[in-house]
C-alpha cells in the first residue's frame, strides 16, 4: 500500500508524487490514460511563467513579483485568490528550477515566434518533452506508475479519505493510501457535464486537449460535500479550426487571423468588433462569441496578403478568386456575404494600418465597428478558414488553502486529501488566463500538496 | 519525370514522401514547440509554402536525431500522426535518387545493387589482375596486384566517384539550391563549415539524441565519429601511402609502427567498431522510427565500408600467407563499390547536408535570425 497516492498523470501529479517520494513518502501514480496518451493537457503546453528578480537562463531581465500581479489582476478582472495568487508567484522561481533540476530542459531565449522570453521559460521540445522527462525521473526515484487506471471515487468518511476506487484492466480494484493527492485536471472533455451549461451548443464544441478530463475525481469529491470555488457555467474557450479534431487537437488548431480579417455567422452577418483589445484577451473572447452563434460555427474570411500577418494556420486555407465563389464554397449566401465585405470596405479608413501592435485604424459609421487594424478585402483570392468553439479548460474547482488541502463544506481541511493543478487552479484564477500560469499552478501547488501528503503520510 | 510507381514496386515513397513532408510540415508551421532542437525547424519557420525545393533543402538538414519524435504531441497512433524524422528520410532518400547521375536501383533496391556492383568490382579488379599481372619482384600485396594494375582500377573508381559526385551536387543545386545562383555567399559557406566542423546542430539543442528510445543519449554520433574519422584516417595513411610510394619511392607495405601503418590500422578498427555500432542501431530501431527501406538503404553502405575496414585489416594480417589474394581482391573490390556508390547513394548526405547548412546561413543572415 503506499504512503501517498497520486491520482492523475500531468505535470501537477508528477511535481507531487516526485516531491513526496524526496520527502521519503512511497509512492503510487493512477494515470487514466494509456502510456501515450499520458500527461492531459500538460502534454499540450509550451511554457511557464517565472517570476525572477534576476536573469535566470533562458529569461532575461527581470520579473517581479508586482508585476506578475498586476498581469494576473488584468486578466481576471480581480476575480483571484489574493493569497494563494500570491504564493504561486512567488514559489514559481523555485518551482522553475524544480523542473530544471528534475530533467526539463528549457529552450535557449531564440528570436522565436511568441516574444514571451522576458516572463515565460519555454520547454525544449514543448510539454511532451517536459512530461517524458518528469516520467523518466519518476521511474528512477522508483515511484509505482500505474497507466490506464481509471480512479472512481475517493471515499470521504470521517473528515479522511477512507479508501480510493479505481479501474484497471478490466478489473475494479481499491487501495486504502496514507495520503491522497487529487490532480486529476478539469472536466473540459466531458461533453455532457458542459451541457449542463451550454445546453445543446455544447456538443459542437472542440476540447483542445486530453480526452481524459472527464472530472470524474472531482464530481465524485463534489457530490460529497468538499468545497468548490469557481464559476460552474465558465470554461476558457478560444476560437479554433473547425475542421480541428473533437479531442486533442492541441495548440495547433487556433487561428489568429482574426485580427486581420472580418468574421461572420452563417447568416453571412458580422457580430463582434475583430479588432478589439490587445492579443491575449481578445483570444479568449472569441471562443464563447462563437458558441453564442447558430450552430456553434463562423467564418473568418481575409484576403491573400493578410494571411502573412498571422501565425500560419494547420489546415489549408479555403480558397476562391471571387467572393461569389468563396460564399459558394462556403455555403453562405453570395450576396450577403458580398454586401458585408463591400460594407466594411467602404468603411476602412485609407490609411493608418499597422500590424505590429494597436493601430487605432477603425471603420467610421460601422457596426459593430473593428476599432483596430481595419483595411479592406480586396485582393483576391479571397480566403476563409472556419471556426468552432475550442474549449481550453474549465474553472470550477476544489477549494484548497496554502497548504494544498482539500476544504470540506465548511472550510476545514479534509484530513488526508490534497488538490494540485487544473482541479483546484478555480482558487486561484476564476476568470480568464495569463499565457504560463496553468504550469505556475500545478508545479507550484504538486510540490507543495506532494510535501504536505508526505509529511502526512510519515506522522 | 513520372517512371513507374516506385510505391507500389518497392516500397519506396518518391512523391509520396514528399506529399507526407508538406503535410506535416504545415502541422509543425502552426505549432513549432521543437524550434530549439535543430535547424530544420527555424529554417521552417521562415516559409509558408514548401515547394518541393524547400521539402528537400529541409530534410537534408535534419540529421534525424529523433528528438522531435518523441517530443511530438501528435506522434502516431495521434490522427495528425507526425513523424517527422521518418518522413525527413524518405525525403532525404527521393532527394538522393533525383540528384544520382545514372541509375536509381541503389535507391530503390539497395541490397541487390550493392551486391551486384560487389560483383561487378571483383571482376573488374580480376580483370585488371589478368591483364597487367602482379609484380613478379614486388613485395607483399605488389606481388598479387601490380603497381600498375592497382593503379589503373584506383584511376577507373575514382574516376567515376569524382564525376558522378560533382554531377550530382550541381544538379542538387539546381533542384533544392537557393533561387539566387550565386548563392550561398562565401561568408555562409564559412559558417556552413563552421557548423559542421563544431557539429552545431548535432545533439539536439543540448539534450543528446533519442537513439534507441526515449531516453537519450550520444551512441550514433559516437558512432558516426568513430565511422567518419576512421574512414578519414584510412583515406589519410592510403594517401600518404601514394606519396612515400610514388614520390619517396619508398615502396608499400609499412610496417605497423609507421604514420601509414597505424593510421590504417587505427582508422580501420575504429571504421569496425563505428560501422558494427551504427548497423546494431538501425537492427533494434522499430518501424515507428524509420521504414525497411531506409533502413535497408543507410545499411548498404554501412555494409560497403564495414566490408573496406575488415578486409583492409585482413590483408596486414595475412601477409606471406595465401589468403592474401583474396583478402585483397575483396578490399580493393569494396573500395572501389564504396567509390563508384558514392555519387548514387547515402555517401551524398555529407555533401547534401553541407549545402543544405550553407544555404541555411544564408538565409538567416539575411533574415537576421540569430
Ligand atoms: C492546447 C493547450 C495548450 C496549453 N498551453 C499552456 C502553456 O503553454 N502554459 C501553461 O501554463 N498552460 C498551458 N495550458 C494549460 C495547462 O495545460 C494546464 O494548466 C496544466 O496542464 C494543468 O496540469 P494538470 O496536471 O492539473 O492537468 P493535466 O495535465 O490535464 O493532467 C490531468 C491528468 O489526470 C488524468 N485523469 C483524469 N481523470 C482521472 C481519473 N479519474 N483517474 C486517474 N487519472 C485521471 C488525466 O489522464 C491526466 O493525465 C494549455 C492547455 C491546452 C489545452
Ligand atoms: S514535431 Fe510535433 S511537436 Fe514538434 S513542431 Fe512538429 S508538430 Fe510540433
Ligand atoms: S529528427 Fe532531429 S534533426 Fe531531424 S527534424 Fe527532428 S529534431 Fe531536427
Amino acid at each position: 500500500m503506499p504512503d501517498v497516492l497520486v491520482i492523475g498523470g500531468g505535470n501537477a501529479a508528477l511535481c507531487a508524487a516526485i516531491s513526496a517520494r524526496a520527502a521519503g513518502a512511497s509512492v503510487m501514480i493512477l494515470e487514466s490514460a494509456p502510456r501515450h496518451m499520458r500527461a492531459g493537457n500538460s502534454r499540450h503546453t509550451r511554457n511557464i511563467r517565472v517570476m525572477h528578480t534576476t536573469p535566470q537562463a533562458p529569461l532575461l531581465g527581470q520579473y517581479e513579483a508586482s508585476e506578475y500581479f498586476d498581469d494576473l489582476l488584468k486578466v481576471t478582472g480581480g476575480r483571484t485568490d489574493t493569497g494563494l495568487a500570491t504564493l504561486v508567484i512567488e514559489q514559481s522561481t523555485e518551482a522553475f528550477q524544480f523542473l530544471r533540476s528534475h530533467g526539463v530542459h528549457f529552450q535557449r531565449a531564440l528570436s522565436g515566434t511568441l516574444n514571451l522570453s522576458r516572463t515565460n521559460a519555454f520547454f525544449l521540445g514543448g510539454g511532451k518533452a517536459l512530461v517524458n522527462a518528469l516520467y523518466a525521473t519518476a521511474e528512477r526515484m522508483g515511484i509505482a506508475i500505474r497507466y490506464d487506471a481509471e480512479v472512481q471515487s475517493v471515499v470521504l468518511r470521517d473528515q479522511r479519505i477512507g479508501f480510493v476506487e479505481f479501474q484497471s484492466e478490466g478489473e475494479h480494484k481499491s487501495l486504502i493510501p496514507k495520503a491522497v493527492v487529487a490532480a486529476s485536471g478539469g472536466f473540459q472533455a466531458n461533453l455532457e457535464w458542459l451541457g449542463e451549461a451550454w445546453g445543446d451548443a455544447a456538443a459542437n464544441f472542440a476540447v483542445r486537449g486530453t480526452p481524459y478530463a472527464q472530472g470524474k475525481v472531482l464530481r465524485n469529491l463534489i457530490e460529497q460535500g468538499v468545497a468548490t470555488v469557481g464559476d460552474p457555467t465558465q470554461c476558457h474557450a478560444v476560437a479554433v479550426d473547425a475542421r480541428a479534431p473533437q479531442f486533442d487537437g492541441g495548440i495547433v488548431t487556433r487561428l489568429d487571423a482574426i485580427p486581420f480579417g472580418i468574421v461572420v455567422n452563417v447568416r453571412a452577418e458580422r457580430f463582434h468588433d475583430e479588432g478589439e483589445d490587445i492579443w491575449p484577451k481578445r483570444y479568449a473572447i472569441w471562443g464563447r462569441l462563437i458558441a453564442e452563434q447558430p450552430g456553434q460555427c463562423a467564418w473568418v474570411i481575409c484576403d491573400k496578403p493578410a494571411t502573412a500577418l498571422f501565425m500560419p494556420s494547420c489546415y489549408p486555407a479555403i480558397e476562391a478568386d471571387t467572393l461569389e465563389g468563396l460564399a459558394e464554397r462556403l455555403g453562405l449566401d453570395a450576396p450577403a456575404l458580398a454586401k458585408i465585405v463591400g460594407s466594411f470596405n467602404a468603411a476602412c479608413p485609407k490609411s493608418g494600418f499597422d500590424a505590429a501592435g494597436l493601430d487605432g485604424c477603425a471603420t467610421v459609421g460601422l457596426s459593430p465597428p473593428k476599432s483596430n487594424w481595419a483595411a479592406p478585402i480586396a485582393t483576391p483570392p479571397f480566403i476563409a478558414y472556419p471556426l468552432r468553439p475550442g474549449i481550453t479548460f474549465t474553472y470550477l474547482g476544489v477549494k484548497v488553502d496554502r497548504h494544498a488541502r482539500v476544504q470540506d463544506a465548511t472550510d476545514q481541511p479534509v484530513d488526508n486529501l490534497y488538490a494540485a493543478g487544473e482541479i483546484m487552479a478555480g482558487s486561484i484564477l476564476g476568470q480568464g488566463y495569463l499565457a504560463g500560469f496553468g504550469m505556475a499552478i500545478g508545479s507550484v501547488f504538486g510540490r507543495i500538496a506532494g510535501q504536505e501528503a508526505a509529511r502526512h503520510a510519515r506522522t | 519525370m513520372h517512371g513507374p510507381d516506385l510505391v507500389a514496386l518497392t516500397g519506396s515513397k518518391g512523391e509520396a514522401a514528399l506529399a507526407e513532408a508538406r503535410r506535416a510540415l504545415q502541422i509543425c508551421n502552426a505549432c513549432r514547440y521543437c524550434e530549439g532542437y535543430c535547424a530544420v525547424f527555424p529554417a521552417m519557420t521562415l516559409r509558408r509554402e514548401f515547394a518541393d525545393a524547400d521539402l528537400i533543402h529541409l530534410a537534408n538538414l535534419c540529421h534525424g536525431c529523433r528528438d522531435c519524435l518523441y517530443a511530438c504531441q501528435y506522434a502516431p497512433p495521434h490522427e495528425f500522426g507526425i513523424n517527422i524524422p521518418k518522413t525527413m528520410s524518405e525525403v532525404r532518400i527521393e532527394s538522393y535518387a533525383r540528384a544520382a547521375p545514372g541509375t536509381r536501383l541503389l535507391v530503390d533496391r539497395p541490397q541487390l545493387a550493392t551486391a551486384l556492383l560487389l560483383g561487378m568490382m571483383v571482376a573488374l579488379v580480376e580483370l585488371y589482375r589478368r591483364l597487367l599481372g602482379g609484380d613478379p619482384g614486388g613485395r607483399g600485396f605488389y606481388a598479387v596486384m601490380g603497381r600498375e594494375a592497382m593503379i589503373a582500377f584506383g584511376l577507373t573508381a575514382a574516376g567515376f566517384a569524382l564525376t558522378g559526385l560533382t554531377i550530382g551536387l550541381l544538379r542538387y543545386r539546381a533542384f533544392a539550391g537557393p533561387a539566387d545562383h550565386f548563392g550561398p555567399s562565401l561568408r555562409s559557406w564559412w559558417r556552413a563549415a563552421g557548423d559542421a566542423a563544431t557539429l552545431r546542430y548535432l545533439g539536439g539543442g543540448g539534450v543528446g539524441c533519442n537513439d534507441t528510445g526515449e531516453s537519450f543519449s550520444y551512441k550514433r554520433r559516437l558512432y558516426h565519429h568513430l565511422m567518419a574519422w576512421g574512414f578519414a584516417a584510412c583515406f589519410a595513411a592510403t594517401s600518404l601511402g601514394a606519396i612515400y610510394d610514388h614520390l619517396l619511392h619508398w615502396p608499400a607495405p609499412y610496417p605497423w609502427i609507421s604514420v601509414p601503418g597505424l593510421l590504417g590500422t587505427v582508422g580501420g578498427i575504429a571504421m569496425i567498431a563505428g560501422t558494427t555500432g551504427l548497423i546494431w542501431l538501425k537492427r533494434i530501431e522499430g518501424d515507428s522510427v524509420s521504414s525497411p527501406t531506409t533502413r535497408a538503404f543507410d545499411r548498404s553502405l554501412l555494409i560497403l565500408l564495414l566490408i573496406a575496414a575488415a578486409t583492409g585489416l585482413a590483408n596486414r594480417l595475412a601477409h606471406g600467407t595465401a589468403t592474401l589474394t583474396p583478402a585483397l581482391i575483396m578490399h580493393l573490390a569494396s573500395i572501389g563499390a564504396l567509390l563508384v556508390a558514392m555519387p548514387l547513394g547515402k555517401f551524398m548526405h555529407a555533401g547534401f547536408r553541407f549545402l543544405a547548412l550553407a544555404r541555411h546561413a544564408d538565409e538567416r543572415r539575411r533574415l537576421r535570425i540569430d
